[in-house]
């Protein structure tokens, strides 16, 4: 029994040591006599730890999603409200999975048509709420910084959508729009190359796209021109601070490990330097 | 994410905001889903994965301390639940999981040895006792630390580290005792 015991804290300890980096011989160094016996042990724990995730469907997760929101409108039926204002006192939570819920009374084609949803429309908070779901879904960062642009690239087509329908900007969508940019950009100090230079080189592309875009929205005589035009020279310095590090000076082909650490540091330096507000 | 990251959720979900709610709800999903697929069959892991979110939001405002080890003690609780409603005293874990690697290893010859092994491996896990099949679950495969383990399933750190002596020695008894089977 103490022997048993011994080897159990033996075997902690090396595993420790194992998720920390280290080899499975190099952890049991220490342990010489008992070497034999807890290798096989540390091996199956290595090989545990490396099982495939399981696939995690987005039809599950909204459903888990949409019972949460019933839950909620149980919890809040058992509150009387006035009844006049019960539907717009509710919290925004219970608002938005009631229509999760009625979303999956529909059935599933509804997420696929919220897909097109504008701001104003009843579907568009669906829409929101599927992109979130997604992106926290996507576990890798590359494809998460991917989705930031996606996303950045949909708030400045829905605010062209809205200015086309009633004259008018939403500078909400604007700032989310800039938002999700600055933090996809943001995501590149941590991704090897050539993933890093792409992603900066293509939100370079959209932040150009996009200064050119408020530059009509500016021209249309808008009551909300000011801040257009502020956010036209947020666009227009982000674009220059990430073409920095796109100059050829700054190109991925140095090679010694001194220049690679330098590199590193660089990117993480520029990170930094990202315009803010 | 990190602790700030965790602890503003916690009290944004607390305070009833939908999207708190769904980003820690969004987070933790896959986690429980997946201790849930060693812990019941297949067919089962996706209904209680969400039994065990609409427990967290029923108690969401009794939760202190470790939030991941109160989330693996509900999600046990519902898997403890579960077995008592349906009466089921042997259970038939990962048959589908298993079935679904199986036609994955006849369809693709390239990875078919790395795949039968993780079958074989899926197939001990399914073969320890409960109590050693949570304690792999949770420490391996959820990657949790040995405290948040201890909290979750009520016993000793010490305990924990000779159950996981005992889980890890029982595996690599099963594991030969199938290469001896299969002639390997």
């Amino acid at each position: 029994m103490e022997r048993e015991q011994q080897l159990a804290d033996t075997l902690d300890a090396c595993f420790d040591r194992v998720r920390g980096g280290q080899t499975i011989d190099d952890a049991l160094t220490e342990h010489a006599a008992d070497a034999d016996a807890l290798r096989p042990l540390l091996d199956i724990a290595t090989r545990l730890e490396s099982l495939p995730d399981p696939n995690v469907s987005l039809a599950g997760l909204m459903n888990t999603l949409g019972r949460l929101g019933s839950q909620t409108l149980t919890t809040s039926r058992a509150e009387p409200t006035p009844r006049k204002a019960r539907w717009f006192s509710r919290p925004v939570w219970t608002r938005a999975a009631a229509i999760v819920l009625v979303m999956f009374l529909i059935g599933w084609g509804t997420a696929n048509a919220s897909a097109n949803a504008m701001p104003g429309d009843f579907l568009y908070p669906v829409k929101l709420f599927t992109e979130r779901a997604r992106f926290f879904l996507t576990l890798n960062t590359e494809d998460q910084a991917e989705l930031r642009i996606v996303f950045s690239s949909r708030r400045l087509r829905e605010a062209v959508a809205q200015q086309q329908r009633t004259g008018e900007v939403d500078p909400q969508l604007l700032k989310d729009m800039l938002e999700e940019a600055r933090l996809a950009v943001l995501a590149a100090p941590e991704l090897p190359e050539p993933g890093r230079q792409l992603l900066v080189s293509r939100a370079a592309h959209l932040t150009d796209y996009q200064y050119d875009a408020l530059g009509r929205f500016a021209d249309d005589g808008s009551s909300q021109s000011q801040i257009v035009e502020q956010y036209r020279d947020m666009c227009r310095d982000r674009s220059r601070w990430m073409r920095q590090m796109l100059e050829p000076e700054n190109g991925s082909s140095r090679g010694s490990t001194t220049e690679h650490s330098d590199r590193h540091s660089d990117w993480h330096h520029w990170r930094n330097r990202c315009p803010m507000w | 994410m990190n602790d700030d990251e965790l602890m503003g959720l916690l009290e944004g979900a607390r305070a009833g905001e939908a999207e708190a709610l769904t980003a820690l709800c969004a987070r933790y999903y896959p986690k429980v889903l997946k201790y849930m697929r060693y812990r019941v069959a297949a067919d089962l892991a996706e209904d209680l994965t969400s039994e065990v979110f609409v427990r967290v939001l029923k108690n969401l405002n009794q939760q202190h301390g470790s939030f991941p080890a109160w989330l693996f003690r509900i999600a046990e609780r519902v898997v403890v639940d579960h077995r008592r409603a349906a009466g089921a005293k042997k259970r038939t874990v990962m048959k589908t999981m298993t079935d679904q690697h199986e036609h994955q290893a006849e369809d693709r010859t390239d990875v078919a040895e790395t795949v039968a092994a993780k079958i074989d491996l899926e197939q001990a896990i399914g073969e320890l006792s409960d109590d050693q099949r949570q304690l792999v679950t949770l420490k391996f495969i959820e990657g949790l630390g040995n405290d948040d383990v201890s909290a979750i399933m009520d016993r000793s750190p010490g305990a924990i580290r000779v159950l996981q002596f005992r889980a890890l020695s029982a595996l690599r008894d099963l594991l030969i005792g199938k290469e001896v089977r299969y002639g390997t």
